[in-house]
């Protein structure tokens, strides 16, 4: 029965040439935009290497001296840094507040980065190993408020309180500076030229920027002391470091209003003061605003093609199978059951369709070879050819097999005398 | 051999039913070469497709070598009609995407039959009917006569017992309708088949064993 479908299939090439390359196209569109898909989903899922969930950002404002209660720097004490120490004191010590940190340049969510090249300590050869990373301030805190962890999945303040050390790095700079070693305990400096350098006490999970990214090499910059944030903060403008804070489970983002009036003159330190709040969902709903209405976008465009793909193959197998009712009808008569029709019809759908694979397999092989494919966001693997290429001949076997279903079935339906009508 | 007892057929649409059959009793012998006769819409092609269990009766019972074929499922009736019954059609109904020996073989491929016996099965019926010279020929490539000699040789691939025919030479011209004919009357008389024959032409139904007329769905004669 094979042989007698392919003979049927080849001696109607004309006819079915047109199908074969109708089906080749498609095929060929379709591992595309399911592979584009794929590619998006998948990071899109991926673990971030952080929680936001239930952090908030405390806006820093500094009043100005026309403002009442302001504090001439003749009558000040302490510095603008040591006032922001003051400040997320008081803010952890609050019993709604789990934990609370200090950063600079560290927020997720913002526009707010730092970049910085380095390079491994004690190698004289610079070329391979000076390099950009993302480079973000924290106080070991930060680590708890994101609840950040190691690559062994210990929590990430621990193994840094444990170990001495400056740094800490992700697991792709590891990877990239050291290639599959261990960083842990290894020195790094700023330049070649560099005299002081610095060691990295904790490698953590890889850090993606946002959903719709893939994860970068980066690392922490630790200030381990309230010294270290004071320095830090004292050589930008206060108000441009970040202060975070992760409230305890259960807390909603409505009892927020409350806890700021109950927190009341503890929100201010000298001339330093919490102007508000803002949840960090609130940010990435704004970051990710234009991405997820672009995703939305090429979500409608593929329906909308899938649509007509589904609509365009089942007519040409609807019409072609209609088109076909007097054989249908011969074959019953010498001897087909309705069943054995209907299979026959499917083999004969199918095995057009299973004619394009190998031409398929060419093209997603040129298409690779030309890079076309995002291999960044995602490897090619085995996994994504199968999921890619299975999942396009599975679509298209299942709407060949529908687009053969409603004609098969009626013409199965009427008897074989009136089948035999149509010729 | 075939037996039809109070045969009816009604078509029915929403609005309006028509009798087809009416109260038909017919019996055809082992062997007989008969042939039905009758105006356009009488019923004879609906008579010769209920006989082929190609449509079903309304009422009344069909019998073929002492089976009742009235409760038989879909599976059973394929394999009945692909044993016991050969059909050749006013129109051919070839298969024009295949050449004449895998028309043939047709019949074949729905029984448990290798590649090999099927084409050797094929060829001696081709050879039969005088076509053995056409085996890779397709059918828009053949005569109309040649058509109708490759439906005849499907027909018959399947060593069955009876043969329906209907109008076989209502789309050939005389010579090739003569031709045919005597193909047919051969089949009769050497191999012994029975055949049932719609025909207008008189002249081809004086010719076989006996000849029955319909008229508005009733036997008349």
């Amino acid at each position: 029965m094979i042989i007698h479908t392919l003979k049927i299939i080849w001696n109607q090439r004309r006819s079915n040439g047109w199908i074969f390359a109708e089906l080749l196209v498609v095929a060929a569109i379709l591992w595309s935009v399911m592979d584009s898909l794929l590619v998006d989903v998948c990071t899109y899922y991926s673990p971030l290497g952080r929680d936001i969930s239930n952090v908030y950002r405390v806006n820093l404002g500094k009043m100005n001296p026309s403002t009442s209660g302001y504090v001439p720097d003749s009558l000040k004490e302490t510095s603008d840094g040591e006032d922001l120490v003051r400040l997320v004191d008081n803010l952890r010590q609050a019993p709604q507040v789990d934990e609370a940190c200090i950063s600079y340049a560290a927020c997720p969510y913002t526009w707010s980065t730092a970049w910085m090249s380095v390079t491994q300590a004690g190698t004289t050869d610079t070329t391979e190993v000076t390099d950009q990373f993302q480079c973000f301030r924290v106080t070991p805190s930060y680590f708890d408020v994101f609840r950040i962890k190691s690559e062994d999945g210990k929590t990430l303040r621990a193994v840094v309180e444990q170990n001495g050390g400056e740094l800490v790095i992700s697991k792709d700079m590891e990877t990239k500076l050291y290639n599959g070693q261990s960083g842990m305990g290894r020195k790094l400096k700023w330049s070649a030229t560099s005299t002081g350098t610095m060691t990295i006490a904790a490698v953590c999970n890889p850090i993606r920027r946002t959903e719709y990214e893939r994860s970068e090499p980066c690392f922490y910059l630790l200030m381990r002391t309230d010294q270290d944030v004071v320095e830090e903060a004292n050589n930008i403008p206060v108000q441009n470091m970040e202060c975070l804070i992760r409230m305890k489970d259960g807390f909603r983002a409505e009892d927020m209003e409350n806890f700021l009036q109950g927190m009341d003159d503890r929100l201010t330190v000298n001339n330093l003061y919490a102007s508000s709040v803002t949840p960090l969902g609130n940010f990435r709903d704004t970051m990710l605003k234009d991405r997820r209405d672009a995703m939305m976008k090429k979500i409608i465009l593929i329906c909308f093609m899938l649509l007509n793909v589904f609509f365009g193959i089942i007519g040409t197998f609807w019409l072609r199978t209609q088109y076909r009712r007097g054989e249908m009808g011969l074959r019953v008569a010498v001897g087909s059951s309705r069943s054995r029709l209907e299979g026959f019809l499917y083999a004969e759908g199918i095995s057009l369709l299973a004619f394009t694979a190998p031409l398929v397999l060419i093209f997603i092989i040129n298409m690779l070879y030309f890079d076309m494919p995002d291999t960044v966001r995602l490897p090619y693997t085995w996994w994504r050819f199968t999921v890619t290429f299975g999942g396009t001949f599975l679509l298209l076997g299942l709407m060949i097999v529908v687009g053969i279903w409603f004609p098969a079935r009626r013409i199965a339906k009427i008897e074989p005398a009136e089948a035999l009508h149509y010729e | 051999m075939i037996k039809l007892t109070n045969l009816e057929k009604i078509y029915r649409t929403k609005e309006i039913e028509t009798v087809a059959l009416e109260n038909v009793n017919l019996e055809v012998r082992n062997g007989e070469f008969l042939s039905i006769m009758g105006p356009s819409g009488c019923g004879k092609s609906t008579l010769l497709n209920i006989m082929g269990l190609l449509d079903a009766p309304t009422s009344g019972t069909v019998e073929i070598n002492g089976v009742n074929t009235v409760n038989m499922n879909d599976k059973e009736l394929a394999a009945f009609r692909n044993k016991q019954l050969g059909f050749v059609f006013q129109s051919f109904h070839l298969i024009n995407s295949l050449n004449v020996l895998d028309n043939v073989e047709l019949p074949l491929l729905y029984r448990k039959v290798s590649a090999s016996e099927r084409r050797k099965a094929a060829e001696a019926v081709l050879e039969k009917v005088g076509l053995s010279h056409r085996i890779r020929h397709f059918p828009t490539q053949l005569s109309g006569g040649q058509c109708q000699r490759v439906a005849i040789a499907r027909a018959i691939v399947g060593n069955p017992d009876i043969i329906l025919a209907d109008e076989p030479t209502g789309n050939l011209d005389s010579k090739m309708g003569i031709e045919v004919m005597e193909l047919l009357h051969q089949l009769n008389k050497e191999d012994g088949r029975t055949i049932v024959m719609v025909t207008h032409n008189e002249q081809q139904a004086q010719q076989t064993s006996r000849t029955i007329r319909f008229f508005d769905g009733r036997q008349v004669q």
